[in-house]
């Protein structure tokens, strides 16, 4: 429209003057006058036509009287286009610092819970180390799991052990008992032949007595004979005393042989109950642990699963986080478009003000148009903008985007 | 508490009935079979099923006998013997070496 109102003033200044062209050269061109006055009146019109359409501001400038009133309407408009302005440049100021906050707070945001997160994740995964390590699990490389097995094996071993060597001692112990049964038979023997020897004593000191009194019938002749029967009859004493002394060491002896046969009745007689009961209590608690250690196994299991559960979980929450990069985006476009829209009120803005201290109907008409120029200028601009928005709408799992 | 033998020249077996508590007091009435020279047999049946209870020194007289009927070769059984007592002889692992039924 601009290039049709300078046609248009173009056709106001100038169709006088080819009017006037026209009428000279008709004067010299007779011939051709006709035509030419023609076209001159149809130019002329056309003109007319044009200027009912012209805009409305130059329509108003172009009467003279009622001019003033007319400049100073549209001094009262531009300043209301100043005000809105103004206004428009205020709110975006406005609109970029809370867009900027917004995108700060949820900037803060996200990286903390980002960091949250992180830190969530090494802990499951410390928790599970420990938990391994306390369950003795085989799987953390731990020494100490085989050694409650082996500990039990043991003491199994070590029970097998002793209730060998109770049977052992038993046996020896009765075989010992029976050695000492043969000796017992070798000293009653000796008490059978200590009778032989008592019986023969006696008969030797009957002899004795027999000889003596024979010796004493004897009279003169039978005092040796006395002497020596005396002596035998001696001897056959000393011989019962020293049977007498036998017996009495020989009932000693029978008296240790029972003694240590007590002795070895002691060794030899085990209570064997106390010990089913031990080992009856070791093999529970060997069924106990082991049922403990399955139970332990299966609970590792769960405890695994569950932290790498955590591990995906944390996974898509950061991933969600991702939000942030993209609201920080639009947060930065908003920003942008609102200093767009500043700057287009910003020279709308400084168009309006260029000063018209005179009333010079083409210098208005200069501003006007340059006001227009800077209008239709800014709508192109905006409308530029409107083809790059933020495409991502949502976040797929598993896809990280890059802007 | 008794002890009694009887041998059965047929099959060539001895039994041995063991009534009552077999411990160490028996070893005398035990030995006198362990020594009675019709006790050699090839197989021996030990009957504990009157026996109420026995000690390390019933285990150790049945060692004894098992060194007379051959040691490692030797065929003995020991029957319907008590389920606790049954527990008390498989303590000792005497299952490897007697025929427990």
């Amino acid at each position: 429209m601009g290039t049709v109102t300078k046609l248009i003033h173009s056709l106001k200044t100038y169709n006088l003057l080819i009017l006037y062209t026209i009428i000279i050269s008709g004067l010299w061109f007779y011939e051709y006058f006709t035509l030419l006055f023609v076209s001159a009146i149809a130019i002329i019109w056309v003109g007319d036509v044009f200027r009912h359409i012209k805009p409305s501001n130059e329509s108003l400038v172009d009467k003279s009287d009622g001019q003033e009133s007319l400049l100073s309407s549209v001094q009262m408009q531009n300043s209301s286009y100043q005000g809105i302005t103004n206004s428009i440049l205020d709110e975006n100021i406005t609109i970029s610092e809370e867009v900027e906050r917004l995108s700060n707070m949820v900037h803060e945001a996200t990286t903390e819970l980002s960091e949250s997160f992180s830190m969530m994740n090494i802990y499951a995964s410390e928790q599970k180390s420990l938990v391994g390590a306390m369950l003795g699990n085989k799987e953390t490389d731990d020494g100490d799991s085989a050694s409650i097995n082996d500990f039990i094996q043991d003491t199994e071993g070590m029970m097998n052990y002793f209730i060998e060597t109770i049977v052992n001692t038993s046996k020896e112990s009765v075989r010992l008992v029976y050695k000492l049964d043969d000796l017992s038979e070798r000293i009653v023997s000796i008490e059978v032949l200590l009778k032989d020897l008592k019986f023969i004593s006696d008969q030797t000191n009957l002899l004795a007595l027999n000889a003596s009194i024979e010796a004493a019938r004897a009279g003169e002749h039978g005092r040796g004979f006395a002497v020596v029967a005396d002596e035998v009859r001696n001897l056959s004493m000393s011989s019962a005393n020293f049977s007498n002394q036998i017996h009495d060491v020989v009932a000693e002896a029978v008296n240790g042989i029972s003694d240590a046969r007590s002795v070895i009745d002691a060794i030899a007689s085990r209570d064997m109950r106390f010990v089913i009961d031990a080992k009856t209590k070791n093999t529970e608690i060997s069924n106990v642990i082991q049922k403990l250690q399955k139970q332990a196994d299966i609970n590792m299991k769960e405890i695994s699963n569950i932290a790498d559960n955590i591990d995906e979980s944390v996974s898509v929450a950061v991933r969600s986080l991702q939000f942030g990069d993209i609201a920080t985006q639009l947060a930065g476009h908003i920003v942008e478009r609102t200093n767009n829209i500043s700057h287009v009120a910003g020279e709308i803005s400084e168009a309006i003000s260029v000063s018209t201290v005179s009333e010079d109907e083409s210098e208005l008409v200069q501003k006007m148009t340059n006001i227009v120029a800077v209008c239709d200028n800014g709508v192109e601009t905006i409308r530029d903008l409107k083809g790059s928005p933020v495409a991502q709408e949502k976040m797929d799992s598993g896809e990280i985007d890059l802007f | 508490m008794s002890i009694t033998m009887t041998k059965d020249d047929a099959n060539n077996e001895v039994t041995i009935v063991i009534a009552g508590r077999f411990d160490f007091s028996m070893n005398t009435d035990f030995r006198k079979i362990l020594s009675d020279p019709d006790s050699t047999a090839g197989k021996y049946v030990i009957d504990m099923g009157a026996v109420e209870d026995i000690d390390s020194s019933a285990l150790g007289m049945l060692l004894l006998l098992r060194e007379k009927a051959g040691g490692d070769n030797a065929n003995i059984v020991i029957s319907r013997c008590r389920p606790d007592i049954i527990e008390m002889l498989k303590m000792a692992n005497f299952q490897t070496m007697f025929k427990i039924a």
